[in-house]
């Protein structure tokens, strides 16, 4: 299994994603082995075998290194995202992590490439490394099914099934058309493209996500499997939330503050809402590449007094969060699936969500909205502070929804998939 | 059987418009016109019009056999004399032609007086006066009513044998002629009840007008004697849920304010927003139930149905606590339209 990321060192619902089906593959007496670029220590290792990319020896790295340039095409890559590499640039850049890792090694001894797990400027680098390590685990290690997470792990898992012949099974987390909107970047719809044309069977984690390759992608729709994400159970019951000692209410969006998830949205509720009633904070937890024109928009807007941006925001902190959240607002554009409201509803916190997601599929209890309808999103959240027996209804029906979306589940069913392909 | 009983129920709820959160102390019109307008037009044309001649029809043939007796709400005459008043003509002409009689029921079509016996009276003295100034016909008491399950629209007929008179009722939802083949299969019905003295043993009975096979929210006929009045009580609130309690005890809250009120466009309110169907869209089975074609459903869901009606009742509600009643509608436009509808339908009369 290949993913880019692992708990605890997560940006989103991709890692937990991973976390959960690798615990419910083992549940159903699945190995996995599971590479990642970086690990970094403190995962939680009992249901995986964890590689670290960083750690795979590689041998003959200086002759294997023209042999994989080769395969590497040329790419212009737009400066928004990740910074420009001409081929000799890149065979250069190569060359000196080889030699900076190797230091003092004699060529033909292994050496290790170096791996930062990170969607940083080096992504693009990455992503070609991790794909020429495959090579080498594609021959040491026993394996009956590649399965892949995601456009950056599908180069490597391609390689993978070149060399070794086995099945692949990609898994669409998201698509450029969740993340981007209009502007998809052109070199990553070709991998995930790629990736998708050449896996034997892709699995989606929703019927939305399975209409966006069908429509965008030009799959069939016969080969993509929905198997729905699960939500970790809690270990403590959490429905007793501490709510605020003062009159203030508080909405909560949780997320990265990028287009994707429709901060703006967000935003926009908040102010018809201030306007009407002022004893609300809305709080925005996460942080991304918009977040500093929505804090300007805020401080425009004349609400900062009632906005909070606490960042980033790790499970105990986001559990505290919660404990004290009387609304969560979920508005995004294009979400895949949206694993963030079922751990809300896990918390006693009722959730509004847009319609345009994958988790609105499986949740009943929870108001659905269509994202960029600010006039309803900005009633139903009014409503729900205002109405407590609206409040509690979505709390203690939308809790009980939970029943049902267990991870086994969802491994039961990755199963089946395998089993069908072997 | 010597008679055949049929019992039509009229009403089309005065539909509410999408009502914010921020139009609560700003804005006090709460109607939806241009649906209230389209809807009730086309289920006139569509439906009553075509349906009273049937029934004519019926009644040429059939003479003393059949008798029809209709239980209009009162806020269906105000959506037919706003909007389609060749509707009353052809009611006036179908009552005309004998064997036709009214029957008093609640003006707004509510729950009756499993919520409150007083305002039901009050509603069906207001009822009563209406159609006698309508109809020029004194509507009958008669010892049923209809009683609605958490508020719920009809979907079959449903017939029911009083084995002593050897009369058959036969009691009909009139918005379920939605087309010609429903009507078709009524009518089948109603002339089997005429040949076939063997029909059916069992007391209630129902003819499916439509191809849903669970009938979900099927009526129930209840009788009034007090001691059925308990245990109806304690069935209806049992199947309500949450949202249709907290709206009805929200209503109850503001009922001992209305009584002390004579304004017209209050009361006017009052009644509109007293119907059941306001509370029908809030039961989350109707959405699941994609069958559902007969009933045009407002709201994306329950709860969007229980948060408009709920914004609507606290502005409502906040109108009684302004010191001066006259200042109530600010609004030009809206205020045209409340005269608009006081004309047709005056309200000073019933308060009378």
């Amino acid at each position: 299994m290949y993913g880019w990321e692992f708990p605890p060192q997560i940006t989103g619902g991709l890692g937990t994603a991973c976390y959960g089906i690798t615990k419910s593959l083992a549940k159903h007496n699945v190995d996995v082995l599971f590479v990642v670029p970086k690990a970094f220590g403190n995962e939680d290792k009992r249901f995986a075998t964890l590689q670290d990319a960083g750690e795979i020896p590689v041998k003959y790295l200086r002759s294997n290194a023209g042999v994989f340039w080769e395969k590497v095409l040329y790419k212009e890559i737009s400066a928004k995202l990740i910074p420009y590499t001409t081929p000799g640039e890149y065979s250069k850049k190569v060359e000196e992590s080889v030699l900076k890792s190797s230091s003092g090694k004699n060529p033909g001894e292994p050496g290790f490439l170096p791996f930062s797990g990170n969607y940083g400027n080096d992504l693009w680098n990455e992503i070609e490394r991790f794909s020429m390590l495959t090579a080498v685990l594609a021959k040491n290690e026993k394996y009956n099914i590649i399965h892949a997470h995601d456009w950056m792990t599908f180069p490597a898992a391609m390689e993978a099934k070149k060399i070794s012949r086995k099945p692949l099974v990609v898994h669409i987390h998201a698509t450029e058309f969740d993340r981007s909107g209009r502007s998809v970047n052109k070199d990553i719809f070709n991998i995930e493209k790629t990736g998708m044309d050449k896996a034997d069977k892709i699995i989606t984690v929703s019927n939305f996500t399975k209409n966006i390759l069908v429509n965008r992608y030009f799959i069939n729709p016969g080969k993509i499997e929905t198997i729905h994400n699960g939500v970790e159970k809690s270990s403590q019951p959490e429905l007793h939330a501490l709510k605020s000692i003062h009159d203030e209410r508080i909405v909560t969006f949780l997320g990265r503050i990028t287009y994707q998830k429709g901060p703006e949205y967000f935003i926009e509720a908040a102010y018809k809402i201030l306007k009407k009633k002022s004893n609300v904070r809305f709080v925005m937890a996460g942080s991304g590449d918009l977040k500093n024109s929505i804090v300007k928009h805020v401080e425009n807007l004349g609400i900062s007094a009632r906005v909070s941006f606490p960042g980033f925001l790790n499970g105990d902190e986001i559990k505290k969060l919660f404990a004290r959240t009387d609304v969560f607002v979920m508005p995004s554009v294009s979400e895949p699936f949206g694993i963030s409201p079922l751990e809300a509803l896990r918390s006693g916190v009722p959730v509004i969500i847009s319609k345009q997601s994958g988790v609105s599929e499986v949740i009943k209890h929870a108001i659905k909205v269509d994202h960029w309808d600010t006039d309803t999103l900005s009633d139903a959240i009014y409503g729900v502070l205002n109405y407590r027996t609206l409040s509690n209804l979505l709390k203690v029906k939308g809790n009980n929804d939970l029943n049902g979306l267990e991870w086994e589940k969802t491994g039961k069913h990755i199963l089946d998939v395998y089993k069908s392909l072997v | 059987m010597k008679k055949l009983g049929i019992n039509i129920e009229v009403h089309l709820p005065m539909r509410l418009r999408i009502y914010r959160f921020f139009d609560i102390g700003n804005n006090h019109y709460y109607y939806d016109d241009y649906v209230n307008e389209y809807y009730t037009r086309k289920i006139s044309e569509e439906s009553y019009l075509p349906a009273n001649r049937i029934l004519s029809d019926l009644i040429h043939k059939y003479g003393e056999k059949i008798e029809i007796n209709f239980l209009f709400s009162g806020v269906v005459l105000d959506q037919f004399e706003l909007y389609a008043p060749e509707a009353i003509e052809s009611f006036k002409s179908l009552i005309g032609a004998g064997s036709v009689n009214l029957v008093s029921g609640s003006y707004s079509n509510s729950f009756g007086p499993v919520t409150d016996k007083a305002e039901y009276q009050q509603q069906v003295n207001f009822q009563k006066k209406r159609i006698s100034a309508l109809f020029g016909k004194e509507p009958l008491d008669l010892p049923y009513s209809w009683l609605n399950n958490s508020g719920a629209p009809y979907k079959d007929a449903i017939i029911k044998r009083e084995n002593q008179d050897e009369t058959v009722n036969l009691f009909v939802p009139y918005n379920i002629f939605g087309n010609n083949q429903v009507m078709n299969s009524v009518i089948l019905e109603i002339l089997k009840l005429f040949t076939d003295e063997e029909y059916s043993k069992s007391d209630f009975e129902s003819i499916h007008t439509h191809d849903t096979e669970n009938n979900l929210l099927s009526s129930q006929l209840v009788s009034f004697s007090s001691t059925v009045e308990d245990k109806n009580i304690g069935l209806f609130y049992a199947s309500c849920n949450e949202m249709q309690i907290d709206a009805l005890e929200k209503l109850n809250s503001i009922r001992r304010k209305i009584r002390k009120c004579d304004d017209p466009v209050l009361v006017k309110d009052w009644l509109f927003l007293q119907s059941c169907d306001h509370f029908y869209y809030m039961n989350p089975d109707l959405y699941e139930d994609t069958n559902f074609k007969f009933s045009f459903i407002p709201y994306d869901s329950p709860y969007m149905a229980y948060i408009n009606y709920m914004n609507i009742l606290d502005d409502f509600s906040g109108r009684f606590t302004m010191m001066n009643i006259n200042e109530i509608s600010v609004n030009e436009p809206a205020m045209k339209k409340w005269t608009r509808i006081l004309k047709k339908s005056p309200v000073m009369d019933l308060l009378e």
